[in-house]
């Protein structure tokens, strides 16, 4: 397969994750959405849920590269 | 003492023992091979490097202090490192390429390609290295509170900084010697006791010590949340040691190197996926603990030290001096990186530009700056471990160092950035971070008219906005373009043949580098 051939078809599987990179983002950094769930203090599985926020939105960037290196090899991109 | 020094002699023996036996004379026989181990390693070496230069030992101690002190707000640590080391898998490609074909060994170096400006290389490794110079000497500071802790408090603080500094200047003989191979293959050792040994130690505290995490049902309101508009700190201030965090985090020298240590683009891509999992486990471990350890009274009396305090009281003295190994293994590793980042960088990419050297002058050269700059910041960890404004030095020195962000990113991602707009916004950017900085210090450089947003980042703002407008109003000549095409071009291609490597344009090359 021709390398921009393959570009191109990996394009839709980029932009997917592109958008989930940005959305991970912006969970952990706009300030509206940080210090509103910072302020839930309930405890959920005996952990506050700020604490929750702090360790899911970390979680949650490396189930996304995680889900970008699988499509990437899948796609044979990584070489 | 028997037992917490006998801990630390046997580790320090175990890492000297290893480098012997990983020595050959491959491994420094010409400066590439010295500064970046001969690009031979794979993704779990290169993983556990970076690991090692992320989490110092001070994270046992000042991070840990902090998430006693102040509860939720230490876990911007956890959330800015892993989102941090996301940069690394997406730049891996260009980086690792074109380090590949034009024996590229620092990020100077790709700055100096990028731009075809060794001009701008030298301002960059300037930058770098003063920022590097305090955080060696916090880390040489860190290892005396490890001798403090093994003398169970015999040791007064100025015995221990210097019993502290002498043990890591013995170690960088070996440091200086072996190069980046030594350097990797220790961290993998230092790597596993260090966060390995503190993951099993944390879960141990918290199944046997704690009996759970429910004391974390005991932290105050204020521990629990971050600061918003209106607080003291403003609401703009975990944004701004986020963002810092996240976009400074492939600025430090040390860490960026370690794309060059790779044998692969895939082992980069696959070494950012197991940093970020191995940093993740690891800091979510330590900062339970540290939450749980919030409502102890004689952990909230001194937090910094109270890592080393728990376990002592979980366990007695052999679980202090397992703690005390644990932050030895890491703070070494991180000194060793620092080192042979500085070494590295004042032989290559300072020296060097301004006197061309020959491959075993710059060998002889980066050993001999290791060496001098591990003894001055001996000197200084020793006549400063005292003082108050220490953590603003080095915020200031955070502030300036997030500045090589703008050309080291965009001069990845836009092809039209040129070397006027990169030397231009990054002085601009350099001077407003310090100017805001100095009169914030104690706020390690939050601007408070600016809701406690970071003055490095104030400083990031205007530098990006310099970059671009130089860069469409000088922008570059054809050839230049051209060239900056093909290098774009190069990195696109699937790897062909590995072991091609081109020699470095020149600064006045004006014709298009061959890059077939």
């Amino acid at each position: 397969m021709k390398r921009n051939d393959m570009f191109r078809r990996s394009l839709p599987a980029n932009s997917v994750f592109i958008a989930l990179f940005a959305l991970v983002n912006a969970i952990a950094l706009l300030p509206p959405v940080y210090i509103a769930l910072s302020h839930q203090h309930g405890l959920v599985v005996g952990v506050p849920i700020s604490v929750w926020y702090l360790v899911l939105v970390s979680a949650a960037a490396i189930v996304a590269v995680t889900g970008l290196w699988v499509t990437e090899c899948r796609q044979g991109a990584v070489d | 003492m028997i037992i917490t020094f006998g801990a630390l002699g046997v580790f320090f023996v175990l890492i000297v023992g290893v480098l012997h036996i990983s020595k050959n004379r491959q491994s420094v026989a010409t400066f590439s091979n010295y500064a970046v181990g001969e690009r031979s390693f794979s993704s779990w070496f290169v993983s556990m490097a970076y690991t090692n230069s992320w989490w110092p030992g001070s994270t046992f101690t000042a991070v840990f202090g902090l998430t006693v002190a102040s509860g939720a707000i230490g876990l911007y640590f956890l959330v800015y490192s892993v989102l941090g080391v996301l940069a690394m898998y997406f730049i891996a490609r260009p980086v690792w390429k074109w380090g590949k074909k034009f024996d590229l060994r620092t990020q100077a170096d790709l700055l100096d390609l990028r731009y075809n400006s060794r001009g701008l290389k030298l301002i960059g490794s300037a930058i770098s290295v003063v920022a590097l110079v305090p955080w060696l000497v916090l880390g040489l500071i860190a290892m005396g509170a490890v001798i403090q802790w093994a003398s169970l408090g015999k040791l007064s603080d100025a015995d221990s900084i210097l019993i502290g500094i002498a043990v890591l200047v013995v170690r960088q003989f070996w440091t200086v010697q072996m190069g980046m191979r030594g350097l990797i293959v220790t961290d993998m050792v230092q790597g596993i006791v260090a966060y390995i040994g503190s993951a099993t130690l944390c879960l141990g505290l918290l199944f046997f010590y704690f009996g759970g995490i429910s004391n974390m049902s005991q932290l105050t309101e204020a521990q629990l949340s971050l600061p918003g508009f209106g607080s003291e700190e403003g609401g703009l201030y975990y944004f701004g040691i986020v963002a810092a965090g996240i976009i400074g985090s492939l600025c430090w020298p040390m860490i960026f190197t370690r794309i060059y240590t790779a044998s692969s683009v895939r082992e980069v891509k696959k070494g950012s996926l197991q940093t970020m999992a191995i940093g993740f486990v690891f800091c979510v471990l330590l900062m339970f603990v540290a939450l749980c350890a919030a409502p102890l009274p004689f952990a909230a009396a001194n937090p910094v030290s109270s890592f080393f305090a728990i376990a002592q009281d979980a366990g007695g003295t052999w679980l202090l001096a397992v703690a005390l190994v644990i932050v030895f293994a890491a703070g070494m590793g991180f000194v060793d990186g620092v080192t042979q980042a500085i070494g590295t960088q004042v032989a290559n990419d300072i020296v060097a530009v301004v006197h061309p050297l020959r491959d075993k002058q710059e060998l002889y050269l980066a050993k001999a700056a290791m060496a001098v700059t591990a003894i001055i910041a001996a000197i200084v960890a020793y006549r400063i471990y005292d003082s108050p404004n220490l953590a603003g030095v080095t915020q200031l020195a955070y502030q300036a160092i997030i500045q090589l962000a703008v050309p080291i990113f965009g001069g990845l991602m836009w092809r039209k950035g040129n070397r006027d707009g990169a030397i231009a916004g990054l002085l601009v950017g350099a001077v407003i971070a310090l100017a805001l900085t100095v009169p914030y210090m104690d706020q390690g450089g939050a601007v408070p008219w600016l809701a406690g947003l970071g003055s490095g980042l104030v400083g990031l703002v205007a530098n990006l906005v310099v970059f671009v407008v130089v860069s469409l109003l000088r922008a570059s000549d054809r050839t230049e373009l051209e060239r900056v095409d093909q290098l774009f071009q190069s990195a696109r291609e699937l790897s062909q043949s590995p072991d091609q490597t081109v020699t470095a344009p020149s600064p006045s090359q004006a014709m298009p580098v061959p890059l077939s």
